[in-house]
């Protein structure tokens, strides 16, 4: 009776997680107003040299911004502080395209590069207008 | 030293996959594609172990029931029992009138009756062999080609050239040559 209770508990854990899984990866597109943007920060630590910390994060950005399908805003690219840096993607991305963006940027698609998302945020025009 | 192994590769399954959820929840794939791999690793090894325990405890299992069940003193008895050789018992007086005694007879009458057979076909052959030969010979002259020849030499159609030609079965015999030069 233990066993096929413990059989049931790990059936319903791995159902759960299935239905959660389902629920958090849906590729749907949420239409934003147009003129809505977002903004990145992301920090970068890297086992290069560091003078090729700059160009490595850039290489990572450009292929991640081709999952979301959205472009880098020309000259939003800049540092924030020290392996920080920020940059702005228009147009903006939904709920669902900023996990994506979010997890392609800390995943490790760049050999001897790690990075954190420290934010990442959609501004619309009317939030903007209301600043 | 067993229930470690066991604990840490427990554990290691446990943990990648869960680290392989956490990963896919967060949209990272290529971190995800090595901890499942790490996982499935983990998953097939611990099954092996888990087949090869089974496969040990089936083993111990028949090892320990044969050895219980086996006679103690299978050796000694083998020898001290008495050898008994008793070849050919079919030919001894007090078993003729059993059927022991059939197979042999069996096989030496099979071979006494080849040999009549043997000699039956020699004397056949022998006598028969010269009436059939005086037989085809008769049928082989009847049938032979003559002594001369049945259509006349280049030398006797130009010797004869209208004498043939009243022949029709000669033309035929001779073929287009004669059937050209014929009136």
């Amino acid at each position: 009776m233990k066993r096929v209770l413990a059989w049931v508990a790990g059936a319903a854990v791995v159902a759960a997680a299935v239905l959660l899984l389902r629920a958090e990866l849906m590729t749907v597109h949420v239409p934003l107003p147009e003129g809505s943007y977002t903004d990145v920060v992301l920090a970068v630590e890297i086992r290069e040299d560091p003078a090729l910390r700059e160009e490595m994060t850039r290489g990572l950005v450009s292929t991640c911004r081709l999952l979301v399908n959205a472009d880098v805003v020309e000259d939003s690219f800049g540092t924030v502080g020290d392996g920080v840096y920020a940059f702005r993607l228009r147009p903006g991305l939904d709920e669902f395209d900023r996990r994506e963006m979010q997890g392609c940027l800390r995943d490790t698609r760049v050999q001897h590069l790690l990075a954190d998302v420290r934010r990442i945020a959609t501004v619309t025009p009317e939030e903007a207008a209301g600043r | 030293m067993k229930k470690l192994s066991w604990l840490v590769g427990v554990l290691a399954l446990l943990g990648s996959g869960g680290y392989l959820f956490v990963y896919v929840y967060r949209w990272e794939w290529h971190r995800a594609l090595l901890v499942g791999i790490l996982f499935l690793a983990t998953l097939v090894g611990l099954c092996t172990g888990l087949v090869v325990r089974r496969l040990n405890a089936v083993a111990e299992t028949v090892r320990a029931s044969a050895a219980a069940q086996r006679p103690p003193g299978a050796l000694e008895r083998l020898r001290a029992a008495p050898v008994e050789s008793r070849p050919f018992t079919w030919l001894r007086p007090a078993d003729l009138d059993r059927t022991h005694i059939f197979i042999p007879v069996l096989l030496g009458g099979g071979f006494v009756v080849s040999g009549i057979a043997w000699l039956v076909e020699r004397v056949a052959g022998g006598s028969a062999r010269a009436g059939v030969e005086r037989e085809v010979a008769d049928q082989l002259e009847e049938i032979a080609f003559p002594a001369t020849s049945l259509v006349p030499t280049e030398a006797e159609l130009l010797a004869g050239d209208d004498g043939f030609g009243d022949d029709p079965a000669l033309r035929v015999l001779l073929g287009p040559a004669a059937t050209a030069t014929s009136p």
